[in-house]
């Protein structure tokens, strides 16, 4: 260990010394082979002179044989130490070891009494950030082996030479700090900041904490630090990139969205593969998706840690709905002291870079398209050029048009973004609380949209004597949303989705200033709503009220036993308000249409109730811990869908208007009931290990497997603590941990293994004659989905604990995988949800963080991870039978799942260039109404003519071949910075908004790519765009699937760039004062023609579609200056 | 809710019993499979069910595709802007594939309703009934909807998977072999059989609509003259003849809207716009697709998806009151450009299943005929003349003809009788889905489709030289590529 430690005598002896007088300065000493020790203790003792230096120093001390009587010292020192790889230096009554060979160990000489002059007392204090004293605080003079150690009370004395003297303190699990000594100032009082990701610390584990030194699983400890300040309505969004194997994807950038958050990769199909959420030890139900997410919910402000749990060692406490690992939010807490008021704002704006415009053709662009394609038509269908008369008058002369209208521009705007919180907290031995209101109102790039959150927290527990603490949490928060939209391309996407098609060339309002409502210059396109008057006059508000809370009751049975229980409850409601009026159109209807509206709810409560019972205990060398838990938890859903028709006017919106209602209401429930235990045993704090099992019982699978058990085993190595590792000096941890076991995953359907007889009625008479059919195909044996995962990873603390670095190595299969098996259509089913088929996800994890500068007016930080996951099918369905999923605008499958493969490949046509000539068509392969121009593809089945599926090849892999993230923290003075970022290098996406913007058919506005399209053998284009020439197959394959728009996906991505300034501390008003500024997502290096953090299978997808993007919601640049205040 | 907190605070003293119960939760907005078809009601909501599948297939279905769209009596209105659905078109011109995603929705609609009338026949035995005559009546109901079900599906595909009992779970939704065409029908006639035997041969009022003795015999004649046994033919069309029915007085009224389940109607399938999800769509599928707010007074496209050709046009004979009541014909000046455009610019539509106005926009009101009187009496006439006994067959076809303004027919040959009887069929039930099914039946498929397809390709220049190479194999269309992948047995051939 660097971290020099005295041994205990030399302590005694140095404490000792503090009030030595009137010893001798003789010395008689007797003996043979004695260890040098000895001599100094006898030095001690006689002459009151002590000893100091490292351990190290004596360990290579030779022993000495010596006879004398009363020897002066400075003789009998020459002679102890004249064979010795040792030197020493007297200062006033201490003798300093030092090696023999270190030059700038010769600091001061015993002959130089001039410098010895200038020596200063030094006496100082050291405590922790709150001010508690720490004892055993190392200080050492840089650059020497001068050094002391604090006492009980933090305090130590020590006496520096010279001007230029550098304190080294340092204190394992703390921040090393170098101090210039002040010659003015001879007290010193310092305190030390907790490490964070340090072995030391404790980290949150389910159903309880651990030392993070005691952990044998794998479990990622985020640093709150390098994520505070983000403007970021969910803290998940703020993890991007700062988890080793934790993909966080900004699909879209709605406000108040939901990232897709996925831990080692995909691990389920037919289940959703979103990570459990368990927010101060209540496991919430509900999973993330691209609009709704828990995460929302929980202002970032008031978070105090987050805990990844990544292996099923960690997670098996889970059981069955740890398979897609869990993460672990604690909320703030009060402590006991004087009352602390915190404000956290912030304010920005939001503002879209320039890639996110669609880049489509200008008016002039657009009609010259028009005419060109048209003209060529003609020539090819005739023989004969087109007369101007042909083409309709509008685009006859596109020069004239000019720019026309930039929809994209139009429905998109420089939006503001706000956020206050308001935190107070403060308690004494018996009570604390801590109090916190926040404001969020985030306003949408796109126009109409919109988020704003009201949240109010109250965290209060209670010592009740002595045996009995009690608590409450209490989270209530109040959403407000404007339009959902989170992407799409055309169709009744409220205007979002039209902004990418309609044509750029009729204005966006009449000479009148009313607005242009329908979009078609030229009955050839599409008439599509006005994009921006559909967005500002279809209302669509939403608003949702989530009322979270938790009491809790811990009673000390026996001074290691305590019996606790929780209640929970997770109370939520939700409504949606829709309004289209008469004046707005929808395609092909032109305004007046007739109104509509509708109104959707949906509540839900749920209920759990846990009591655990744990034991801490410590006998010897022997270290234990237990918990045994009981948990049932139960939840009841309900919706409502209605639309109102026939609204005779816009003037009454409400549903009493509506001529015709029609709508339907759903309730579901589900239930689970779990025993759970758990042991970690230590010895000597060096051998570890951990049993887990979890049994766990639900309704959502048939009664015979209802059923099922996760255990998991773990075992752990301090390699450090063992003697042979002492002499590694650089090493100040090493630990290795191995983990073995199972967890499960329910997130499926909550009757899904009934068949279900649904409604579908007949007429008979002239009356509703109620009918039922059976729609799916019920699975009395469903059960589990089984993950069993191995993990083998490694810690280790170098230098002085300046790197920190931690590596997983992990398999996982996920087997009797809930799939939706395709069924053959004859058996009346398209598909059945059965246990059939085994993923395995394996991987390697890598963290290192590193402080690379320690000094007290400098330092840097850099946290890096990388992790590598390879997803691989091993078994599929009953059959193995590949899974094509996904529908393209043709309904063609986008995806293949094959045994052997990673899940959901791209799968379409295989681009293989234009056909030129005739002569180059007859060489095949060809399709019906093949003409030249048209794009070739790979004939696959080598049947001579294109087909769909048929000839449909894999075309590209949706997963990075590696993902990292890395941040950069500094401090200067009272500046301090921070730049995270985050990257994938490898995998595909089709950019399948593409299929639309590069429409050959003339229908919609287009891409610029069409401008280099095949016009004829002389005038190719870029080879990569068809002819728009051709009634058949040509145009078609080119919006099909296919390889052209299968692109690479690598990325680099710096989320987040804060720079901020803290006040000096002395000021009266606040105990401390920062502000910042912030660019979040500012700067993303990328070939990718979107976003390339696009997820499709959230919603509308599902894990058989990875990869497939189709026009998100844009994400802007968010830029803010913020302030954290503490009164 | 009040109960399940009580349930939920009291897990704390809970019983593994008692909690054990909270894990079985009941569905609320369906019911479960496992739990139903026990009671006289139950089976009666289930045979209303299967019916209700008959309802899909003609609405977004697309089932007409197969059978009008596919014959030379329509076509499709060429969109050139719009190239979407090319596959649908394909089916028209005989390039379709294995992969056609419509060819599919048919497979699995057809089979879904067979699933539901086995799962009926499976389990009806267990159920609870109060009076054994129903329970005859649905088991005939459910054996008549099955054995029409496979008629159809044998007629399109070939032989296909022969299933007749529930499908329980996901174990048994493989089948390793099609069974013949030759099992197939064996299938029908006997379930055609049973439920002659077992259904009335009328319902009281608030019962109209369901399947009767008659409907069932009529399947059974038109099995047994696609399967020219002509004996049989007549013996049960004959016995259809002795129950009652009558033509409608003028032919325009059999579809109207107004005249459901009229004296005529044998079988058809129920729609009513009057009733919430109950209405049918034909007309928005079949008109042209800028007729949209001139014909059926709502904005946007109609689908332009079933246009009569001039082919069932010109085969009408002069004075025939059916063509007007059958066809008429969208004037618009932009239909100019229409390919499918008639001189002056207008498009051809199905009139038959034209009867506005529409209560909202997708919505009509119009049953689907499956079986009609005068479809009973020319299948009658078809067979005995191919029995050989052409001078009974007068009489049932100049009933029909007489109704549709004609003069009666005689002294024909047989095959003079013939050809008059497939002329008359043509026109009697054009655009009832039962063209494609006379071509096959009397052979004539290819011959008359690949003359059709020379007279198209000179009308129409979208049509290109490829489409209509009509050959043995396309008589039969290919089985869904999922169902062959999946299964593991033989495509057609071909295909």
């Amino acid at each position: 260990m660097r971290v020099v430690k005295l041994t205990a005598a030399f302590i005694c002896l140095f404490s000792l010394h503090l009030g030595a007088k009137g010893f001798s300065q003789t010395v008689s000493f007797e003996g043979n082979n004695v260890p040098l020790e000895k001599v100094f203790n006898a030095i001690t003792l006689q002459t009151g002179y002590v000893v100091v230096g490292s351990k190290q120093l004596l360990r290579v001390a030779k022993r000495v044989s010596i006879h004398v009587k009363d020897s002066p010292l400075p003789e009998f020192l020459e002679a102890v130490f004249k064979h010795q790889p040792l030197g020493f230096t007297i200062i006033e009554k201490t003798i300093v070891l030092r090696p023999m060979a270190n030059a700038k160990a010769k600091l001061l000489d015993a002959t130089s009494p001039a410098e010895i002059v200038a020596l200063l007392d030094i006496t100082g204090r050291i405590t922790n950030e709150q001010g508690q004293p720490l004892p055993n605080v190392s200080i050492m003079i840089k650059g020497s082996a001068i050094g002391t150690v604090t006492d009980n009370n933090g305090a130590f004395k020590l006496q520096a030479p010279g001007e230029s003297a550098v304190l080294t303190i340092s204190y394992t699990g703390f921040v090393s700090r170098e101090i210039v000594v002040d010659y003015q100032k001879s007290h010193i009082e310092i305190s030390l900041v907790l490490l964070d990701n340090e072995l030391q610390s404790v980290v949150v584990i389910g159903y309880g904490t651990q030392r993070k030194r005691d952990v044998t699983g794998a479990v990622a400890n985020v640093s709150m630090t390098n994520i505070k300040e983000m403007p970021v309505a969910g803290v998940d969004q703020a993890l991007s990139g700062q988890v080793a194997g934790l993909q966080i994807s900004t699909s879209n950038g709605i406000p108040g969205g939901g990232p897709q958050v996925q831990l080692r990769g995909i691990g389920a199909i037919g289940a959703i593969t979103s990570p459990l959420y368990v927010v101060d030890g209540y496991a919430l139900s509900s999973s993330s998706s691209q609009i709704s997410n828990p995460m929302n919910d929980i202002a970032p402000q008031d978070i105090q840690s987050l805990t990844i749990l990544k292996d099923a060692s960690a997670t098996a406490i889970y059981g069955s709905r740890g398979s897609n690992g869990v993460i672990i939010i604690t909320t703030k807490s009060g402590a006991s002291g004087e009352p602390k008021v915190q404000v956290s704002a912030y304010t920005g704006i939001q503002k879209l870079p320039p890639r996110a415009n669609p880049n489509l053709m200008n008016a002039s662009e657009f009609a010259a398209f028009k005419k060109e394609s048209i003209s060529d038509q003609i020539l090819a269908s005739t023989g004969v050029e087109a007369t101007p008369d042909q083409i309709p008058e509008i685009y006859r002369n596109p020069e004239s048009l000019g720019e026309g209208t930039d929809w994209f521009d139009v429905i998109t705007q420089t939006a503001p973004i706000n956020n206050i919180n308001l935190s107070l907290s403060g308690g004494n031995d018996k009570v604390r609380t801590y109090l916190s209101a926040g404001y969020l109102n985030q306003q949408g790039v796109v126009i109409s949209t919109g988020y704003e959150r009201y949240s109010l927290r109250a965290n209060v527990d209670a010592s009740l004597g002595k045996r009995l603490r009690v608590g409450v949490n209490l989270a209530p928060t109040f959403t407000r949303r404007g339009k959902y939209i989170t992407g799409g391309q055309g169709r009744n996407e409220q205007g979002f989705g039209e902004a990418l098609v309609a044509s750029p060339i009729p204005p966006v309002f009449n000479a009148d200033g009313t607005y242009n409502a329908m979009i078609q210059e030229d009955p050839s396109i599409f008439p599509y709503p006005n994009p921006l008057m559909a967005l500002k006059e279809v209302d669509d508000k939403s608003q949702s009220t989530r009322i979270l809370f938790s009491a809790f009751g811990e009673y000390t049975l026996l001074k290691n036993l305590k019996l606790k229980s929780t209640i929970n409850t997770d109370w939520q409601t939700f409504e949606r308000k829709f309004f289209h009026p008469s004046t707005v159109g929808y395609l092909f209807q032109f305004p007046p249409t007739i109104p509509t509206a509708a109104n959707n709810t949906a509540s839900y409560l749920n209920l759990l109730n846990e009591n655990t019972l744990a034991y801490q205990g410590a006998f010897g060398d022997h270290s234990l811990t237990g918990l045994l838990g009981f948990s049932v938890q139960h939840e009841t859903t309900a919706g409502s869908n209605f639309t109102g028709n026939d609204f005779p006017d816009d003037d009454v919106r409400t549903f009493n208007a509506a001529a015709r209602i029609t709508g339907s209401t759903s309730a579901e429930e589900w239930a689970l009931i779990s025993y759970l235990a758990r042991v970690n045993y230590s010895f000597k704090d060096k051998y570890l290990i951990t049993g887990t099992i979890r049994r766990d019982g639900s309704s959502r699978f048939g009664e015979d497997n209802r059923w099922g058990n996760f255990p998991s085993l773990a075992v752990g190595w301090d390699i450090s603590k063992e003697n042979f590792m002492r002499n590694i000096s650089w090493i100040n941890e090493l630990k290795v941990r191995a983990s073995y076991g199972r967890s499960g995953n329910f997130q499926i359907g909550n009757y899904t293994h009934m068949s279900q007889v649904v409604s579908s009625n007949y007429v008979l008479g002239g009356s509703l004659a109620g009918g039922r059919i059976m729609n799916t195909l019920g699975n009395p044996n469903l059960g589990w989905e089984k993950m069993r995962e191995t993990n083998i990873g490694i810690d280790l603390a170098l230098w002085n604990s300046r790197v920190f670095v931690t590596a997983d190595f992990y398999k996982r299969n996920t087997e009797s995988l809930l799939l939706n098996v395709e069924l053959p259509r004859s058996s009346g089913f398209s598909s059945a949800i059965e246990n059939h088929g085994n993923i395995q996800n394996k991987g390697v994890e890598i963290s290192i963080s590193t402080r690379n500068i320690v000094r007290s007016n400098f330092s840097w930080n850099t946290d890096f991870n990388i992790s590598f996951n390879r997803n691989k099918v091993l078994a599929l369905g009953p059959t193995g039978t590949p899974i094509l999923a996904g529908s393209s605008y043709e309904g063609n499958p986008t995806n293949i799942t094959i045994v052997g493969q990673p899940i959901g490949l791209f799968y379409g046509f295989v681009f293989d260039g234009i056909y030129q000539t005739q002569a180059d068509i007859d060489k095949g392969p060809s399709f019906p109404g093949v003409v030249p121009g048209n794009m070739r593809v790979k004939d696959i089945d080598g049947d001579g003519v294109i087909n769909d599926i048929k000839d449909f090849d894999i075309i590209g892999n949706p997963y990075p071949k590696f993902a990292w993230g890395i941040t950069n923290t500094l401090t200067y003075g009272r500046f301090d910075f921070r730049a995270s970022a985050t990257s994938q290098i490898g995998g595909n996406k089709i950019s399948s908004v593409q299929f639309t913007t590069h429409l050959l058919d003339g229908l919609f506005n287009v891409s610029r790519d069409l401008n280099d399209r095949w016009r004829s053998v002389d005038n190719p284009g870029n080879g990569k765009v068809p002819t728009t020439n051709g009634t058949g197959y040509g145009r078609r394959m080119y919006r099909d699937i296919n390889s052209l728009f299968v692109e690479n996906n690598s990325y680099f991505w710096i989320k987040n760039i804060t720079l901020g300034y803290s006040l000096p501390k002395s000021n009266r008003i606040f105990k401390s004062a920062r502000f910042y500024i912030s660019i979040q997502n500012g700067l993303l290096f990328t070939k990718y023609t979107g976003n390339p953090e696009v997820t499709s299978y959230v919603e509308g997808g599902s894990a058989l579609t990875p990869g497939y993007d189709s026009n998100p919601y844009p994400v802007p640049v968010i830029y803010t200056l913020g302030t954290n205040l503490t009164f | 809710m009040k109960a399940k907190m009580n349930i939920f605070f009291l897990t704390l003293s809970c019983t593994l019993v008692s909690c054990n119960k909270l894990l079985e939760v009941k569905p609320e907005t369906f019911t479960s499979g496992s739990n139903y078809y026990k009671t006289e009601n139950q089976v009666r909501t289930a045979v209303n069910g299967a019916y209700s599948v008959l309802q899909n297939l003609n609405n977004n279905g697309n089932y007409w595709i197969f059978t009008e769209v596919r014959s030379d009596n329509t076509t499709y209105q060429y969109n050139p802007n719009n190239r979407c659905c090319i596959t649908r078109e394909q089916v028209d011109e005989f390039l379709n594939t294995s992969t056609d995603r419509y060819t599919e929705t048919v497979w699995t609609t057809l089979f879904n309703g067979i699933q539901q009338c086995n799962v009926i026949l499976s389990r009806i035995e267990g159920a609870t009934f109060t009076d054994d005559a129903k329970k005859n009546q649905y088991i005939g109901e459910a054996k008549f909807l099955r054995g029409l079900l496979y008629f159809n599906l044998v007629r399109l595909f070939g032989g296909v998977p022969l299933r007749v009992e529930e499908v329980r779970g996901p174990g048994d939704a493989f089948t390793e072999e099609r069974a013949s065409v030759e099992a197939v029908y064996a299938q029908i006639i006997q379930d055609a059989k049973d439920a002659a035997e077992k259904l009335p041969a009328s319902y009281p009022g608030e019962s109209v609509g369901r399947a009767t003795k008659g409907a069932a015999l009529t399947l059974l004649g038109d099995v047994y003259l696609t399967r020219k046994d002509y004996p049989n033919a007549i013996k049960f069309l004959q016995e259809v003849t002795g129950l009652g029915y009558q033509l409608v007085p003028e032919y325009a009224d059999v579809f109207s809207p107004l005249n459901k389940n009229n004296s005529e109607s044998v079988f058809e399938v129920q729609y009513d716009a009057g009733i919430q999800g109950e209405n049918s769509n034909f007309f928005f599928n079949f008109g042209p697709f800028t007729a949209g707010l001139d014909l059926t007074g709502f904005q946007g496209q109609l689908g332009g998806l079933n246009i009569p050709t001039p082919s069932i046009i010109n085969a009408y004979e002069p004075g025939d009151k059916r063509k007007d009541a059958s066809i008429g014909y969208y004037a618009n000046p932009d239909n100019n450009n229409a390919f499918e455009s008639f001189p002056g610019g207008n498009i051809p539509f199905i009139k038959k299943f034209y009867h506005p106005p529409f209560p909202n926009n997708g919505w009509t009101n119009e049953d689907w005929p499956v079986y009609r009187y005068a479809h009973v009496l020319l299948m009658l006439a078809e067979a005995l003349n191919e029995d050989n006994k052409t001078g009974d067959a007068y009489a049932p076809l100049n009933r029909v003809r007489q109704r549709a303004g004609l003069a009666p027919l005689s002294g024909l040959s047989k095959e003079g009788f013939r050809e008059a009887v497939y002329q008359e069929e043509r026109v009697e039930l054009a655009f009832e889905n039962q063209r494609w099914f006379d071509l096959l039946r009397t052979g004539r498929a290819i011959e008359v489709m690949l003359a059709h397809g020379a007279e198209e390709k000179v009308r129409l220049a979208r049509v290109g030289s490829e489409s209509y190479n009509v050959q043995e194999y396309m008589l039969v269309f290919p089985i869904p590529a999922s169902e062959v992948r999946l299964n593991g047995f033989e495509q057609n051939p071909n295909y």
